[in-house]
């Protein structure tokens, strides 16, 4: 069965949701803002004071293979917002840990889209480690995306985190 | 008694600690990184363990390696474990399942704080 990219993209809308009122016990607007991006190539792309997080992952089952990758991007405002209550982060906090947790919503992202796949009958997905940015960041991953989408969720007017999600053939 | 956690991201282990506290217990909590770690702090803890909570995907000895050694013991399956993880299938849940039988209970990341104080609550003395 291979990956549908508007199962994908449901799929990760409801697994940010989860993720988020996991990590902070906060909820965040149901429709985020959303843009569907065009080209092939996948960069992570970041300012200062920004921590971003990407996970790449894959389906096997696909024919032929999809692969994809998730980046979580948070400014450490809003981490300090987000996770100030349910991790204790302050303006002080160190940079490695608020890295940390990006990473950790993150997986917690495609651990969540993972089980979502899977009830929907697409099988195991594999999911690589979370690997952590902080401040700016530009960098291709290596990934060449057929469907690419960019997420933004707020709070009402203020934004918290943005997601943006590809998939592409091996 | 005390609680063993373990998993890799420290962030985690902040996050159910903080749950634990939550839920008003206020016993000593004992973390471990990996399966390696775990199982030193079982060896010279296991009397005083009343509930381990365990990760699945963990570096040097994973959560399901772990659990499958402390499954063999019979003093230390005993001890209430559970499994809380991003690896949320029926089939992952029936894996760990056949490696733990008295396996305790099952928590799939992400979590909500409500969802892990009902699965440790039953445990904890």
């Amino acid at each position: 069965m291979e990956l549908d990219i508007i199962d994908v993209f449901t799929g990760s809308l409801r697994a940010v949701h989860r993720a988020l009122i996991s990590m902070s016990g906060k909820k965040v607007d149901e429709m985020p803002y959303i843009a569907k991006q065009e080209g092939s190539s996948f960069m992570v792309l970041a300012p200062d004071n920004t921590f971003s997080s990407v996970i790449l992952f894959e389906h096997s089952k696909s024919v032929p293979p999809v692969k994809g990758a998730l980046v979580v991007y948070m400014s450490k405002f809003n981490v300090i917002n987000l996770f100030g209550d349910s991790l204790g982060f302050t303006a002080d906090s160190s940079k490695t840990e608020m890295a940390d947790a990006c990473g950790e919503l993150c997986n917690l992202v495609l651990g969540g889209f993972k089980s979502d796949m899977a009830k929907q009958g697409y099988g195991e997905i594999e999911i690589s480690t979370p690997h952590n940015y902080v401040d700016a960041v530009s960098e291709v991953l290596p990934l060449q995306t057929k469907h690419r989408y960019y997420m933004s969720f707020a709070s009402g007017k203020d934004p918290l985190i943005s997601v943006t999600i590809g998939i592409g053939n091996a | 008694m005390k609680i063993l956690v373990i998993d890799d991201s420290g962030v985690q282990r902040k996050m159910i600690i903080s749950i634990i506290r939550q839920a008003g217990f206020n016993n000593e909590i004992l973390e471990a990184g990996n399966g390696n770690q775990g199982i030193e702090k079982l060896g010279t803890n296991h009397t005083e363990i009343c509930l381990i909570l365990c990760d699945w995907n963990m570096p040097e000895l994973s959560g399901i390696e772990f659990i499958a050694a402390v499954g063999q013991i019979p003093v230390l399956c005993e001890i209430p474990l559970i499994m809380v993880t991003t690896e949320g299938t029926d089939a992952k849940m029936a894996e760990a399942r056949s490696k733990h039988p008295k396996l305790a209970g099952y928590v799939a990341k992400p979590f909500t704080p409500d969802q892990l104080k009902a699965a440790i609550t039953p445990y904890v003395k």
